[in-house]
């Protein structure tokens, strides 16, 4: 009892403390929780709400039920070519610039004379983002009588009609994503120079050859870098926006109107909040169905170091 | 209050689009509008109180926004600065920016109740923005003690009335007329433009001869271009008011059979055939279009381009200053029609201007408001640099002053010959995107011209259901 007794002002004293520093934790949380309940959970549902309306900006939301869904489902002459346009970008350009950045990065592991120079040289487009003058510099790469066919023309190819014919206008928008690989190159990066040289060293002794390096030691070692990488790049080419907009605004033939291009298109121009709202859920919906197979096939080609 | 919970409303679908930023390249430096002669009356008007001036309201700030080139901004200031020097108890803030976005903008802002207090405005807006038919700009009629409607006759005031409301005042007239090249016309023979389409289409086989038609490398010629992707849109509704006497719609539902939209699109599919107009794979993609300042323009490889009248000055800097050409080698000339076809030039107002119905300050805005159209100074700083003006004391004045350049002149006199009113909702974007929609299928040869015209009739029909829904 006497034991009890002076135990438990101590433990008392230290639940006080934990209670405490538990307030203390809440309190600072408030500003945050705040900021997510006003400005992403709110919208969110106020959003859902909208997409089951007619919605001119500057008129009153009028319920509809699912009839916005069920338009650009069933009637919607643009909806389908925006999601094939959608995926055929995510689907190609998320590999591609993947490739490219570990390719870079890779490369400017090694310890190579103004290798700080490359690092930065190819870390500037990313900088540049999708913005008016580098619309303006695709713009003028791929006309027909532009750079790029100069270049194809030396080879004894014929010119292409990049902008104007629907089957080659959604590579250069791909091109210019891939081009901007920088902040993936540098993650990349990163994660390769924290590749334990013991583990080549080991490899080396072992008479295992570079590539048997590559694919044996350094691939699996940077898989978790990989699925992150993936997962941020595969978000960035659902979200392109400023390309479609500024180089092709959508053409030809819908070839390059990716759905927020088109969410952008119905809300505005357009003046249908309520049917922008709606296809944004499908386009959360795509996005979301593609993350979860990336994330459920991790477990078949990541490896933890746990 | 209900009016900020529906413009967060408004902010928070735009807060959770995924995209935002740029600009749909849509639209033609030219002002946009439609409407046909409103069937509102407009509110008789009040005497104006000449004694009244801004001096008496103290201290007052005005936000007044537009878009427009550096030209039209370098002029609109001009003009405030003499209303400054008179009321230094006045403080104008402006905001201009490119057309592309001004429209998002002004969306969000009205949306909000944070719109400027004076607005440049296009003329179809004030229709395609009002939910319900219903005017979302400071009826201008409760200001006519202040701003002196009598500037403008009815008819004028009436294309900007909407829901018995006056939204805006307009500038003046436009509409869209060939400026031609003339050495490209007498290299082929001809003292002008072609009159008719069928001169057109044989004199356009001849200028096509030797061009790539897989794409232009900088040395295809057409007799007719299409500099901003509308030759088409315009065209088209040109040559059914000429071969049927009717826009495009009125009161929601569509003037046009099948048959009489497939005859049309069989015009342009003819021009394409025979290299009169570039056909798709020639043109710079869409998105890429360059207007007055397309090389196809400026190195005089195009003969004509259709362009807004108040767009010409821009066409012929261009072809002057980066061609070799000179200020004479260009002509004016009405779009060719059918033969047989009536006369007609499709015309609309150009831009206008509206006050916000949230301004603190009415008075003081209809005031410069006022000032900007009836100062003679206002008048002469604003230059050309918004058209030709149509409101009684502007039209004079820049008569009086020459501000008019002869080519806007003869492109008036061309709109005045036979007018042709495009209809409010025409350039509305629910219209406009599926129809541009169409013309392109059209033109890659997805779709033949009655499947074209079947779509057209039953999607615009549709587009005009949903506008005209209540």
């Amino acid at each position: 009892m006497g034991t009890g007794d002076n135990a438990a002002p101590g433990s008392d004293k230290k639940a006080a403390i934990k209670r405490k520093i538990k307030m203390t934790a809440y309190f600072l949380l408030i500003p945050w929780f705040i900021g997510i309940t006003v400005f992403r959970i709110y919208p969110m549902i106020m959003n859902l709400y909208y997409s089951f309306t007619e919605f001119h900006p500057l008129g009153e939301p009028s319920w509809i039920g699912v009839s916005n869904y069920l338009e650009m489902f069933t009637a919607d002459p643009v909806f389908w070519p925006s999601v094939v346009a959608t995926l055929r970008y995510v689907l190609i350009g998320t590999p591609l610039v993947m490739a490219a950045a570990f390719f870079i990065a890779f490369v400017l592991n090694f310890k190579l004379k103004g290798v700080n120079l490359f690092r930065t040289a190819y870390y500037i487009p990313s900088i540049l983002g999708g913005n008016v003058a580098v619309s303006i510099l695709w713009v003028r790469m791929f006309h027909p009588i532009g750079p790029v066919n100069t270049v194809l023309g030396a080879f004894g190819a014929e010119p292409i009609n990049w902008f104007a014919n629907p089957s080659f206008a959604p590579f250069t928008l791909i091109i210019l994503s891939a081009w901007q690989f920088g902040s993936v190159m540098l993650i990349f990066l990163a994660a390769l120079q924290n590749v334990s040289p013991t583990l080549y060293e080991a490899a080396d002794i072992d008479g295992a050859r570079k590539w048997r390096q590559l694919f044996a030691i350094t691939l699996p070692i940077i898989t978790p870098v990989m699925l992150f990488n993936s997962i941020n790049v595969l978000l960035r080419h659902f979200q392109e926006f400023n390309a479609a907009a500024l180089i092709t605004g959508g053409g030809p033939l819908n070839a390059t109107r990716f759905l927020n291009l088109y969410i952008y298109e119905m809300a505005f121009p357009s003046l249908r909040l309520g049917y922008a709202a709606a296809l944004t859920w499908v386009l959360l919906a795509g996005i979301g169905v593609l993350t979860a197979i990336l994330f459920v096939s991790s477990r078949h080609w990541v490896h933890y170091n746990d | 209050m209900k009016r900020f919970v529906k413009g967060i409303g408004a902010l928070v679908v735009v807060a959770f689009l995924a995209a935002c930023g740029a600009a749909a390249p849509d639209e033609p430096a030219a002002p946009d509008a439609t409407p046909a002669p409103p069937a509102a009356t407009p509110a008789p008007i009040a005497p104006v109180d000449e004694d009244w001036t801004p001096a008496a309201a103290g201290d007052v700030t005005i936000n007044v926004s537009w878009w427009g080139v550096d030209a039209r901004a370098n002029a609109y200031e001009a003009a405030f600065d003499v209303f400054r020097a008179r009321y230094p108890n006045v403080t104008i803030n402006t905001d201009w920016g490119a057309f592309g976005g001004h429209l998002d903008n002004i969306i969000i802002q009205l949306g909000a109740g944070t719109e400027p207090d004076l607005m440049q405005v296009n003329y179809a807006w004030v229709h395609s923005l009002a939910p319900d038919g219903n005017n979302v700009f400071l009826d201008l009629n409760t200001v006519s003690h202040i701003l002196d409607l009598s500037e403008w006759t009815d008819s004028d005031l009436a294309f900007m009335t909407v829901g018995g409301e006056l939204a805006g005042v307009p500038h003046g007239m436009n509409g869209r007329i060939v400026v031609y090249n003339r050495l490209l016309m007498e290299e082929f023979g001809l003292p002008t433009f072609p009159a008719t389409i069928e001169e057109l289409l044989a004199v356009g086989e001849q200028v096509s001869v030797g061009n790539n038609l897989n794409m232009d490398l900088g040395e295809n010629r057409y007799i007719l271009s299409n500099l901003d992707n509308l030759l088409f849109d315009l065209s088209i509704l040109t040559w059914l008011y000429a071969t049927t006497g009717n826009t495009l719609q009125a009161e929601g539902q569509m003037l046009h059979t099948v048959d009489q939209v497939a005859a049309v699109f069989d015009i342009v599919g003819q021009l394409q055939e025979t290299g009169t107009v570039q056909n798709p794979f020639q043109e710079p993609g869409v998105g890429n279009f360059m207007n007055h300042n397309d090389p196809l323009w400026t190195e005089g490889r195009a003969g004509g381009a259709l362009v807004w009248v108040s767009d010409v000055q821009n066409f012929m800097s261009t072809f002057i200053e980066e061609g070799d050409q000179n200020w004479g080698d260009l002509g004016i000339a009405p779009l060719p029609l059918p033969a047989g076809a009536s006369p007609v030039t499709m015309q609309r107002p150009s831009l206008g201007h509206a006050i916000s119905r949230n301004t603190q300050h009415p008075e003081v805005v209809a005031y410069l408001l006022n000032f900007l159209y009836t100062d003679e100074a206002a008048i002469l700083a604003i230059d050309n640099t918004l058209g030709v003006p149509f409101s009684r004391t502007a039209e004079a004045v820049a008569i009086a002053n020459d501000i008019i350049l002869p080519p806007q002149l003869e492109g008036m006199e061309i709109l005045g010959r036979a007018m042709g009113i495009i209809d409010e909702y025409f350039e509305d974007p629910r219209l406009r995107n599926p129809r541009l929609d169409i013309f392109e299928e059209f033109r890659h040869g997805v779709i033949d011209s009655q499947t074209a015209a079947q779509r057209f009739v039953s999607e615009q029909q549709s587009a005009l259901d949903a506008v005209f829904s209540p």
